[in-house]
């Protein structure tokens, strides 16, 4: 085992798995005096040493979503009740309890998925089975560096933590949003070997790859959180050579569903069974993916689409069957993945109704050959305004985040309407 | 030597460096990384090529992703 190896990596900052028991030692008092704890941080070692010590002591562990503002955070933590918020290095009780007081924890991890408008919906997993991808590493990928590309307080990020941790392996930060400067470079000092990434990431880091600096020799390269066509798998294979390429079908209320390694897009049609073997079972319904796992990968999320069903949920994920291969096609909710982000046209809608000066608008997609999709908005401007394009998307910088926000904004004078009377979204 | 290409795509970056409030200062030459060297990432480089499709008409990306990463690279891809 490679016991001198760096646990964490964050640019240039290791943290060997003895100064992380440190820390560890440090902070388990917090989690054997608190119930439910609150956690938000944009810090992956406050992160990680919570995911430890609250798996460790079965702990209800609430994590907020990087872009939550403090008081969103706080607001949270209040409505769930938790008596420890975690911001970065500060731990805040919230309540005076001893440790005869508190309710039993039912040893969970909650994340947020991102919802419609408003409210972000929380779903709950247990400690186990957020945590079981670490068995499904193969032990020749044991001890190996990891690539951390996603949001760290989302599903993704989580299964890579708990991918690596539980595989006594390492995992890179270079930063907290993707910047692709001197990415490679740092892919090649820290001996990078497993890349998870959208394949938006995949684009981006084939593109800033320079062109004297030589390519790695990677063990592992998986996709996922954006549809996967077969020209990103076939980009990725000539360019990095990887010893196998997978991408995975996931989702934040499911889990993950489908592991695909053999190359192609979509999946294999005798993947479609509706008795689920191992806790999982697939079928097409109205062109839409269902799912139902039976082992509930996850407790509880507040929203419709559990219930009636018989414990089928509806992906809204559209296939379409093609020979023996099921391939995902688009969306069902007019959904739009923008580079691996959920954008509901509405909610965005709304927020830029809500300017001055703006009558009306219509969001939506149009094709990207980098990011999937990319949000297009056209506005119908209030009598006397004229479009101020740079004004406008400053004003929308303070109210979205910048995934949510049109990348090319049109003025238009009138928004076209079904027979129904509602917003054409083309 | 500047052609008429390259000029129009300078401008699309000018622009949407504009667009999304990139103040600092810059140089554009030919060996110009668009993805780490002008303040854009890839929601911006998104929208240049959406509006060099529009201006050109053209769109190299029919087939699929080609890769580029310097403006020399990207204006190749529409002078063809």
């Amino acid at each position: 085992m490679k016991t001198d190896a760096p646990q964490f990596i964050l640019r240039d900052r290791m943290i060997s798995p003895t100064v992380l028991q440190n820390i560890l030692d440090n902070q388990k008092q917090y989690f054997m005096g608190a119930s439910r704890i609150a956690i938000h941080t944009n810090d992956p070692i406050t992160l990680n040493t919570a995911l430890i010590l609250g798996r460790e002591y079965a702990r209800d562990l609430l994590i907020c979503r990087s872009d939550f503002s403090d008081l969103q955070a706080d607001k949270l933590a209040n409505e769930h009740q938790a008596d420890l918020i975690i911001t970065d290095y500060k731990i805040a009780p919230r309540v005076c309890r001893t440790s005869s007081n508190f309710p039993k924890p039912s040893g969970s991890l909650s994340i947020f998925t991102s919802g419609t408008t408003g409210k972000p919906k929380l779903a709950q997993h247990t400690w186990e089975s957020i945590s079981e991808c670490a068995k499904h590493v193969g032990s020749t990928l044991a001890h190996k560096v990891w690539l951390m590309t996603y949001d760290i307080t989302g599903y993704a990020g989580l299964q890579i933590f708990f991918s690596a941790y539980g595989s006594s392996g390492g995992i890179y930060y270079h930063s907290n949003t993707n910047d692709f400067n001197s990415l490679p470079e740092a892919i090649l000092k820290y001996k990078v070997d497993i890349i998870s990434g959208t394949p938006t990431f995949w684009r981006m880091l084939i593109n800033a790859w320079p062109k004297k600096l030589p390519i790695p020799l990677i063990d592992q390269a998986t996709l996922g959180g954006e549809l996967v066509s077969q020209d990103i798998l076939d980009l990725i294979q000539s360019f990095f050579s990887p010893k196998k390429i997978t991408h995975i079908y996931a989702s934040t209320e499911v889990g993950t569903a489908i592991v695909i390694s053999d190359g192609h897009a979509g999946f294999p049609a005798r993947q479609l069974d509706e008795n689920s073997k191992n806790g999982l079972a697939l079928r097409i319904r109205d062109g839409c993916l269902e799912i139902k796992s039976s082992k509930s990968a996850c407790l509880s999320v507040n929203n419709a689409t559990t219930g009636n069903n018989d414990g089928w949920i509806r992906t809204s994920d559209k296939v379409q069957t093609s020979g023996d291969r099921i391939y995902f096609v688009g969306r069902d909710d007019g959904c739009i993945n923008v580079g691996g982000v959920k954008v509901f046209p509405e909610e965005t809608e709304s927020v830029i109704n809500s300017l001055t000066g703006i009558f009306d608008c219509v969001v939506y997609s149009k094709k990207s050959p980098i990011l999937g999709n990319i949000l297009v908005a056209d506005i119908v401007l209030k009598a006397g305004i004229s479009l101020d394009i740079p004004q406008l998307k400053s004003e929308l910088r303070e109210l979205l985040p910048k995934y949510k926000i049109p990348q090319i904004i049109n003025q238009v004078s009138s928004i076209k309407l079904s027979i129904n009377g509602k917003k054409i979204r083309e | 030597m500047k052609s008429k290409i390259s000029t129009l795509v300078i401008n699309v970056i000018e622009n949407v460096r504009k667009e999304n409030g990139v103040k600092t200062e810059i140089e554009i030459n030919e060996n110009t990384n668009l993805l780490t060297d002008i303040g854009l990432d890839s929601l911006g480089l998104a929208a240049i090529l959406v509006q060099l499709e529009s201006k050109t008409g053209k769109d190299p990306f029919k087939k699929g992703f080609v890769r580029f990463s310097t403006l020399q690279e990207l204006i190749k891809l529409y002078e063809n």
